[in-house]
């Protein structure tokens, strides 16, 4: 490289300005992680169970039939945008990508959200031998992991943890079952999959083969275990004591913390 | 013979059309709805921490953990040593089942209407907005569980926030 004076004013220019453009933003990022035990996220997380999700500037709701979204560009203003029919018996939403899973007891509904203010139905993946189930769905890669609960409302002959290819979400398909007892809530780190199945307690999976979950252990600390969220290193479970934490350095064997009531 | 054919014939269609349920359904299980009063939806306010009753949905945002006290409100909790979590505060919201935040503003339903709050001091949480009748409180029709009886909703009672299961004297709904 000639020496600095030999180098024309343009040049020189460019070469400040992309110094300049760099040190901002290693203040910038150096800022948002700071003071966090945790990573940052501007809308946090929710649990498979929710009926509220925040994707981007937009918050979606789902009532028992509807799907409702509201732009919330400034946060302390939202506004509603539109109300959406879904279909019956609504109870969860999960976002993956551009696209919103909806779990109904009957089927999941998938939704573009492409244009964030309009939510496009595109497929909807029914379980096989499937009368009445309750979906709480999550998604990872192209395999979307459901529970298909029986009890109640739900209705259905057996209860079971479903995988799904989702490689082309116009078709899931349905590549696996396996029979669990009342399932509720799931979640993942990495590849392992939580599931709570109620008073048997939380199913832990090992899904590195991902259409083929394999139970590494069931946890039973709690009397019951309803929903979960892996965050970070700790693993946030909704259970009878109100939220009951776990260590998951090591996401195949949880280390009981507390639980805080 | 002749007189107990008919009779037959009469309890063959009974039993036949109330499918799998008691023979004489004079007295049975049923669900009743609990009611509270629309009157107390704006009873929002901040208390001190407290346990939770009925554990609900939980959220978490930074070193937040929000976990609904289901149609009751709203606890917070500082995790930030996860071992050692700290109650802050509870958030009274009747008829709340549902959280979710963007940064500092926490959205949590207060049964048709979306509330929000600035939570950028969790000990304080403040209510800065409101819009009234953007969604339908959910479960507040019929109990949720199918091939039951129930007690048929009253609506000039108040609002349906719970199901008990009682013994109910010919309970005329069923799902």
């Amino acid at each position: 490289m000639p020496p600095l004076k030999f180098i024309p004013m343009q040049k020189k220019i460019l070469f400040a300005v992309c110094i300049l453009l760099f040190s901002l933003l290693l203040i910038h990022c150096n800022k948002t992680s700071e003071n966090n035990a945790f990573a940052p996220n501007p809308s946090g997380q929710g649990g498979s169970l929710a009926r509220f999700t925040i994707v981007g500037n937009y918050l979606y709701a789902v009532d028992e039939e509807n799907l409702s979204v509201f732009k919330i560009l400034d946060a302390a203003n939202p506004v509603l945008i539109k109300t959406t029919k879904v279909g019956f018996e609504i109870e969860t939403i999960f976002p993956f990508k551009d696209k919103l899973f909806i779990g109904s007891t009957s089927v999941v509904h998938i939704f573009s959200i492409e244009n964030p203010e309009d939510p496009v139905k595109l497929s909807q993946a029914i379980s096989p031998n499937v009368i009445r189930r309750c979906d709480p769905v999550v998604a990872k890669d192209t395999v979307a992991y459901a529970t298909l609960r029986v009890n109640g409302e739900c209705g259905g002959i057996q209860s079971v943890l479903a995988c799904y290819d989702i490689k082309n979400v116009l078709n899931p398909v349905q590549k696996f079952a396996v029979n669990v007892g009342e399932p509720y809530g799931l979640g993942y780190k990495d590849d392992v999959l939580y599931v709570c199945d109620r008073q048997a307690g939380l199913r832990v999976y090992d899904i590195s083969k991902a259409y083929l979950p394999v139970q590494i252990k069931v946890l039973t600390d709690a009397t019951w275990y309803i929903d979960v969220i892996p965050y970070n290193n700790v693993l946030l479970c909704w259970t009878n004591a109100g939220v009951t934490l776990y260590d998951i350095t090591n996401n195949r064997n949880p280390v009981l913390l507390t639980s805080i009531q | 013979m002749r007189k107990i054919v008919p009779f037959l014939v009469f309890l063959f269609f009974i039993v036949a059309c109330e499918g799998n349920v008691d023979f004489f359904p004079g007295s049975n299980q049923a669900y009743v709805p609990v009611y509270a009063k629309p009157t107390d939806l704006n009873n929002i306010g901040t208390e001190s921490a407290r346990a939770v009753e009925k554990p609900g949905k939980i959220y978490v945002i930074g070193n937040l953990l929000l976990q609904n006290d289901l149609n009751k409100g709203v606890h917070l909790v500082d995790i930030i040593i996860p071992n050692q979590p700290r109650k802050i505060a509870f958030l009274r919201i009747p008829f709340s089942t549902e959280i979710s935040v963007k940064n500092n503003y926490l959205y949590v339903n207060n049964f048709n209407d979306l509330l929000v709050f600035n939570i950028t001091d969790p000990q304080n949480p403040a209510l800065i907005k409101r819009l009234a009748n953007v969604f339908p409180y959910h479960n507040s029709e019929y109990p949720p569980m199918s091939g039951v009886y129930f007690e048929c909703v009253d609506k000039t009672k108040g609002i349906v926030v719970d199901w008990k299961l009682e013994t109910v004297n010919e309970p005329k709904c069923r799902r």
